[in-house]
């Protein structure tokens, strides 16, 4: 395990608190042309009532991460080699698979990125929500009460429960990932985690559901980790945003460190760079050069180094220097104390 | 639209209209406005009536007692519906006892094989790894052998006979099955909402009775319909053969069989069995189509 240690949370506040903890995990899927390193050693947490943000490009990691704290990682290819998913103090990872089962819907749910995929086309989107709530019917609640509940959420999520008998293709795509979030919330998971639950729709029922979740998070008190590539969905919805790149946190922060601060990794700056500023004049956008690096053949010392536009030889080996202000976290040489840019 | 208020809010509308209907009622709605459907269900209903009521009919009998000096009555003529065969026999009696053992063949067949098949292609498909892999390749060495050779040496083995000849097409069908049911389940098992469901805790078990079954059963209905047909031809062949339906048990593909040297004087003798098979499989086709529309929510009106 070579990153522990390195990505290791300081903030002891952070912690206690904590509804899910990361430490140090690592995330792989064993293929036939060899072993693919999407998560590489991550920490954060998150505490009651808080959004944290996932952000990065595409294959930076952040779906893998999700999939592992729910322990739904392709069974043939996909593995935890190590690190700690810990849930309210217990390690996910020890837990069996029929322990598992009960946490997912219950405690911790996932809203999939896709509506238009993420509901059976066959059956009524009552009784999808219903599915969820009976198989985690502990308290033996009648069939009746169940309906009642399966309406409250249709209104919770602003559908008229008069539409529970209907099929998901008679609903528009904002309406169906309203549904997704419906069934995500139908037991009042302590976490929930939205893949990307805005990146299907258009801009303006984006919106919408934006503020839904930012309303019913309010409502019923859920931490959330939000998923997304978009700086824009992440400056309106979270506390803490963690910037993903090739499977590790390249630096994590406040909203406010990340968006008004003027110190940060040179990715978070390339990100910010490729996209329209309100308050700047810029002629052309600035896209980061390159790809993302091969996850099955990480580049040595910062992953970053090959397509960063401020590195130098110190980058090609051994670990990034952790830069620390308060909550503020970024692994990058830039900030090497002594070190004269 | 005489309900204004409805039209105006679907929603309040849609919630008024909409009672509580279970899945099979709500099936059996759709299925029943479908015309040619109901057409289908109607000529099998026929059948099976025929099936039931045989001996009621005409007697077991007149199917099999030869009178060589009344062959090849014409249809219609002596008291001989459909007329009389080689042997003198009544036609009409031959088809109303020889549907009993037609279908026996063709439904126990493709019911039995679709069966073992639809769980060797279901867990194949859903569990993937060395399970996909050892029962494919075993289904792969079984279709390696041409299925009439497969059949006749399964009857060889066991001893010719009706049910035997059922037993070696179930056998010979699997594979075909495990493998359409593999490829349904498959497209299934991948789809987003398999894994939304894992993502709330559901049970295997209620994944694959619930969403993975309902959604991949489709295909597997039309293919069994149309495979109906295709099982009666294929045990008159072995019939013809010698291997399977002993004469003078009356069947529909045995009497093709029998009937085809004399189609050109006698036509007759080949179109009433012919019209049987076809009217049977027919009615089943179009009961599948009018099934996996009803199943289908998206094509509700």
């Amino acid at each position: 395990m070579e990153n522990q240690g390195f990505n290791q949370p300081k903030n002891g506040q952070d912690t206690a608190r904590a509804v899910l903890e990361l430490r140090g995990l690592e995330a792989v899927y064993e293929t036939d042309d060899g072993i693919v390193r999407a998560v590489n050693g991550i920490n954060f947490s998150i505490a009651e009532r808080e959004t944290i943000g996932l952000v990065g490009e595409t294959g930076a990691g952040k779906t893998t991460t999700a999939l592992s704290i729910l322990r739904l990682l392709p069974e043939r290819t996909g593995r935890i080699p190590s690190g700690q998913i810990l849930y309210k103090g217990q390690d996910l990872l020890k837990k069996s698979e029929d322990e598992m089962r009960l946490i997912r819907g219950a405690c911790i749910s996932m809203i999939f990125q896709d509506p238009m995929t993420a509901l059976n086309p066959i059956l009524t989107v009552g009784d999808q929500i219903l599915e969820s709530l009976e198989v985690h019917n502990a308290e033996n609640r009648t069939h009746g009460e169940l309906e009642s509940r399966v309406d409250e959420l249709l209104s919770l999520v602003g559908i008229s429960p008069g539409r529970k008998k209907e099929y998901p293709h008679q609903f528009s795509g904002g309406m169906k990932q309203r549904i997704v979030i419906a069934i995500a919330l139908a037991c009042e998971p302590l976490l929930l985690i939205a893949d990307e639950p805005t990146t299907a729709l258009d801009v303006t029922i984006q919106a919408q559901v934006l503020v839904l979740m930012d309303e019913l998070r309010d409502k019923l008190g859920t931490s959330m980790i939000m998923i997304t590539h978009d700086l824009g969905v992440v400056a309106n919805t979270c506390d803490k945003v963690a910037i993903m790149y090739a499977g590790e946190i390249v630096e994590y922060g406040s909203v406010h460190d990340i968006f008004e601060n003027g110190t940060h990794h040179p990715y978070t700056t390339g990100l910010f760079q490729a996209i329209p500023n309100m308050k700047e004049d810029v002629r052309r956008l600035h896209p980061i050069e390159g790809l993302m690096p091969d996850p099955s053949d990480l580049p040595s010392g910062c992953k970053f180094h090959p397509r960063c536009p401020k590195r130098f030889d110190e980058c090609n080996d051994g670990r990034p220097y952790l830069y620390e202000r308060g909550g503020h976290r970024i692994f990058c040489n830039l900030f090497r104390e002594g070190f004269d840019s | 639209m005489p309900d204004h208020a409805a039209f105006l809010t679907p929603a309040a509308g849609a919630g008024l209209k909409l009672k509580k209907k279970s899945r099979a009622k709500e099936v059996w709605r759709r299925f029943k406005k479908n015309r040619t459907a109901m057409a289908g269900l109607f000529i099998f209903a026929l059948i099976m009536l025929v099936v039931i009521f045989a001996d009621m009919i005409v007697s077991h009998n007149t199917a099999i007692s030869q009178k060589i000096r009344d062959r090849f009555i014409s249809p219609g003529t002596q008291g001989h519906i459909f007329g009389t065969d080689n042997f003198g026999r009544d036609i009409m009696a031959r088809i109303v006892h020889g549907s009993r053992n037609s279908l026996l063949v063709g439904l126990g067949a493709v019911a039995c094989g679709i069966m073992i098949g639809g769980l060797l292609g279901a867990a194949a498909g859903f569990y993937g790894g060395i399970t996909d892999s050892a029962i494919i390749r075993t289904m792969d060495t079984v279709m390696c052998i041409p299925l009439m050779l497969l059949v006749l040496s399964i009857v060889a083995a066991l001893g010719a006979s009706l049910v035997n000849v059922l037993i070696a097409m179930m056998i010979a069908n699997v594979p075909h099955y495990t493998r359409i049911v593999r490829a349904a389940v498959l497209s299934v098992v991948g789809q987003d909402y398999i894994e939304a469901a894992k993502a709330c805790g559901t049970p295997n078990s209620w994944i694959i009775i619930k969403h993975v079954i309902p959604n991949a059963i489709g295909p597997i209905i039309v293919q069994a319909t149309t495979a109906v047909g295709i099982m009666i031809i294929n045990a008159a062949g072995i019939s013809f053969l010698g291997m399977g339906i002993q004469p003078p048990t009356p069947e529909w593909g045995a009497m093709l069989n029998e009937a085809k040297n004399y189609m050109i004087n006698y036509p007759y003798t080949v179109i009433f069995p012919g019209l049987s098979i076809g009217l049977t499989a027919l009615s089943l086709n179009l009961m599948g189509d009018g099934l996996r529309d009803a199943l289908d929510p998206k094509l509700k009106d």
